[in-house]
């Protein structure tokens, strides 16, 4: 028998091999797992209420300007009128 | 439903779409890293980390670049090179199967030369292994072997010769083929 039969016989073993029927439900098990744990590392607040980029955004915005005039108040007042309302 | 959409589904949460190319491949994956590792029980631990990694890696498969099973077994090739490395292997069990159309003692010889064959598939150097078990078991075409080893088309070919060679000169009992 040459070597090339040998070889497509071999091949055709290959072909017909039986995997372990538990094999498939084993993979998805951990698939499903493997899921779940990305699922949690990218869990963020702001996915779990439900609001929307934008919102986020100019939430974020506002508040960031809210701090900022706030600030400028503080400053203008102790430069110029002597007094800390914050202290 | 094609691959392309079943790897979209899948990129869009439906996770259990992927079932549907564990079953397509699981035989070609299981059967390679067998091959490759020449370890039946490890076989299947390493087949589910391939599918694991494929999954979890599956926003890196580029479709322009590779066909899906390409991209497979080019994990599957390197999760194997590195179970062979970790030296977890145990024994080889030969994929047995007669032939009914065989007389006994043709069938004997011809099992005897089988085995012979996988066995000295099982001793050949790392590099000559991948390249022919993808070339000669999976019919991958050259180029797509090139790109899982990372190497040229025509080192793959020079492999597989070479592999072949070495194939014929471990065997005792028949010729190689004169290619």
């Amino acid at each position: 028998m040459r070597q090339q039969d040998l070889e497509n016989r071999l091949k055709q073993q290959r072909s017909t091999i039986e995997v372990n029927p538990a094999f498939y439900e084993s993979v998805m098990q951990q698939i499903r797992i493997a899921a779940k744990q990305a699922a949690v590392r990218s869990w963020r607040w702001e996915d779990w209420i439900g609001i929307r980029p934008a919102v986020q955004t100019a939430l974020w915005a506002a508040a960031g300007m809210a701090g900022l005039i706030r600030l400028v108040w503080m400053i203008h007042t102790i430069l110029f009128q002597g007094v800390c309302y914050s202290c | 439903m094609d691959e392309g959409q079943i790897i979209k589904s899948v990129l869009q949460d439906d996770i259990e779409s992927f079932g549907l190319l564990v079953k397509r491949y699981q035989r070609p994956v299981v059967a390679m890293v067998r091959d490759m590792t020449g370890d039946v029980h490890l076989a299947e631990d390493v087949a589910q980390d391939v599918f694991l990694t494929a999954f979890q890696k599956l926003h890196t498969y580029d479709p322009s670049r590779s066909r899906f099973c390409t991209w497979l077994f080019t994990i599957a090739r390197n999760k194997s090179v590195n179970a062979i490395k970790h030296r977890r292997l145990r024994r080889i069990r030969p994929i047995r199967q007669g032939q009914q159309n065989m007389n006994p003692a043709d069938q004997t010889e011809t099992e005897e030369l089988t085995q012979r064959l996988e066995a000295a598939i099982e001793a050949l150097p790392i590099r000559l292994k991948t390249v022919f078990i993808l070339a000669v078991f999976y019919e991958l075409p050259y180029d797509e072997i090139a790109r899982i080893e990372r190497i040229r088309v025509g080192t793959v070919k020079s492999r597989v010769s070479r592999a072949r060679k070495k194939l014929a000169a471990s065997i005792n009992g028949y010729p190689g083929d004169d290619e």
